[in-house]
């Protein structure tokens, strides 16, 4: 057993609003430059849809995450070292820009620079790759946002397999979800695993998987081998990038862009003590619809005493084992089972987790015009077909979603009773195989969500993996240029930078 | 209330009248989509040049056509001189 720690996150579905703020907070912080105008290192989809890049979650055509071979062996679906290495200067499996869109800005600058004209100016757009005028914008990031577009179009969703999808596509029938994506820092990652030079790792103290700069030659298999097509090649440094997970806000013990930004309060960070010798095997199981459960399986429960001794001796430090203790992501991804890895089937093990959201029946429940199951709704005929929910996180699995879905209604119900009705009925918690008082916890830290039970992120002990000495007294951040009095010319992406104006007063 | 932002951004120029789809707080100041022309249901003709699916209020008529030809009047008021 070698246990290590890792930052993991959840998203409340149920909560998501679709305001793509994290998205923005995100582009504005790490892609508002040159290279990257087409990359959204987070970005929230409308589903069902085809999502950004169009169909990533198709993987006959993209080859992404891993395979179990014939003879039990993992392997990166894209192909073994050999086959990676013979397509490497071409290879086949490569999303275009139209895949992502042409990025474009608009002239707003035209707005007040243009000269007199018969009908007032406007901002048209123009291509942020070729400067060029584009005369229709036919893409963007999120084109298919509250289902924009035919349902023709729209249902090639990769989710609805297994399901008579027509009737989706009548007007009253139909449904919508959103589902914020970002990079999962996967347990074991296909990215790591395709990319040529070496250049990307998963870093032992905090499980963030990031892409060395440096080491980088842009061959850019690992865009190919990313399952979720959460790595975007620069075209301007000629090398590939990704979500960092915010690492210098986690190092310091605060949450990510996004999370911190989240205007629903649906993102979640915690620790998770895993145990890293079981990642192949768990990665490794012989039925897709077992990898969930393979996956719960190499988490380790940091209020074990024994886990806590191992951990101290494999160097997790106390605060982490104390945060894991505490960790939202444990409670809820195994104490109350109510978050799931996205796409399993994908074998990378990943650690950003979803709660699958709820759709509106109350009304028509108590209407009669769906189906009881005792004294609540039963959830199979929620307007989201659970079908389609468990495609996108358990693999086709639906029982796992049908519990998890009860407890959240369990949760609702339980409230409702108690401030309602003011009666205290613990047979609502125990009927989804809870107890009052979890299922109290479940709505303090599912619906209240206050800044502390959302995120509990323990700083990052460098001192443990590098050689601190020498850091002691050193400069900080400085742009790899020594000691500099923190002027320099170029910026910290590469290319010039843009001259900083103090405001002077004038008086 | 908040008013609806200027029509400013990526609006072509009316065939009807010549002019850029009428000024900032007329009634149909949305670029539509299908969803709008729906009908009846109310949940997509709750407001009134409100943030939301503005639709056109219930008292108006509103004929939608597709524009045979996308002319974005980029013309200087000499005509001489095209706006770039």
């Amino acid at each position: 057993m070698k246990i290590r720690a890792q930052i993991g996150m959840v998203l409340n579905l149920d909560k998501c609003i679709g305001c793509h703020t994290c998205s923005v907070t995100c582009k504005n912080v790490w892609t508002s430059r040159d290279g990257v105008e087409y990359a959204w290192f987070n970005n929230v989809e409308t589903k069902p849809g085809t999502g950004y890049p169009t169909d990533w979650e198709n993987q006959d055509r993209w080859k992404g995450g891993w395979e179990r071979t014939k003879s039990g062996k993992l392997q990166p679906k894209q192909g073994a070292k050999w086959r990676i290495l013979a397509n490497i200067f071409a290879n086949p499996d490569l999303p275009e820009i139209d895949d992502y869109y042409e990025p474009f800005d608009f002239d707003y600058d035209h707005l007040k620079s243009a000269p007199e004209m018969e009908a007032f100016p406007t901002a048209r757009p123009r291509s942020k790759i070729s400067g060029e005028r584009m005369e229709k914008i036919n893409k963007g990031p999120n084109w298919e946002e509250i289902l924009g577009g035919e349902f023709s179009k729209r249902s090639e969703d990769y989710n609805f397999e297994g399901i008579q999808k027509e009737i989706y596509g009548e007007y009253e029938n139909t449904f919508m979800m959103y589902l914020p994506r970002l990079c999962e820092h996967c347990l074991n990652p296909a990215c790591a695993a395709s990319c040529p030079s070496g250049a990307i790792y998963k870093r032992e103290e905090d499980g963030i998987v990031l892409i060395d700069q440096e080491k980088c030659r842009g061959w850019r298999m690992c865009v190919s081998g990313c399952p979720y097509k959460k790595v975007y090649y620069n075209w301007s440094t000629g090398k590939s990038e990704k979500c960092t997970l915010c690492y210098p806000r986690i190092e310091s013990g605060n949450p990510t862009v996004c999370s911190e930004t989240c205007v629903g309060r649906i993102r979640y960070l915690g620790v998770m003590l895993y145990d890293a010798d079981r990642i192949e095997e768990a990665a490794n199981a012989p039925k897709t619809t077992d990898l969930y459960d393979a996956q719960l399986g190499i988490f380790l429960d940091p209020n074990d005493p024994e886990v806590q001794i191992a951990a101290a001796r494999d160097g997790v430090p106390q605060d982490w084992i104390k945060a894991a203790k505490e960790s939202p992501i444990w409670k809820m991804a195994m104490e109350w089972k109510v978050a799931f890895p996205l796409h399993p089937e994908y074998r990378t093990l990943p650690m950003v987790w979803y709660i699958p959201p709820l759709s509106p029946i109350q009304n028509a429940a108590e209407a009669g015009a769906i189906g009881m199951d005792g004294a609540m709704p039963d959830v199979r005929n929620l307007r989201i077909p659970v079908r389609y929910l468990a495609n996108m996180l358990t693999a086709g699995d639906e029982e796992p979603v049908i519990k998890a879905l009860e407890r959240m209604l369990a949760m609702r119900a339980n409230m409702r009773s108690k401030t309602i009705e003011g009666i205290i009925d613990e047979t609502i918690a125990t009927d989804v195989g809870l107890s009052g008082s979890v299922i109290d916890d479940m709505y303090k830290i599912m619906a209240l969500a206050a800044y502390e039970d959302r995120f509990v992120i323990p700083t990052t002990h460098r001192e443990h993996v590098e050689e601190a000495y020498d850091l002691r007294g050193g400069c900080g951040f400085t742009d790899t240029n020594g000691c500099s009095p923190g002027i320099s010319n170029r910026s910290l992406f590469g290319g010039a930078k843009k001259p900083l104006k103090m405001p002077t007063e004038v008086m | 209330m908040y008013h609806a932002q200027e029509k400013i951004v990526n609006t072509p120029g009316s065939e009807k009248t010549g002019k850029r789809g009428g000024i900032h707080n007329s009634v149909t100041r949305t670029v539509p989509k299908p969803t709008h022309m729906i009908g009846g249901y109310a949940q997509q003709s709750y407001g009134f040049n409100y943030y939301g699916t503005v639709g056109s209020n219930r008292d108006e008529f509103v004929l939608i056509r597709k524009m045979r030809k996308v002319d974005w009047l980029d013309h200087a008021a000499s005509k001489k001189e095209t706006a770039q």
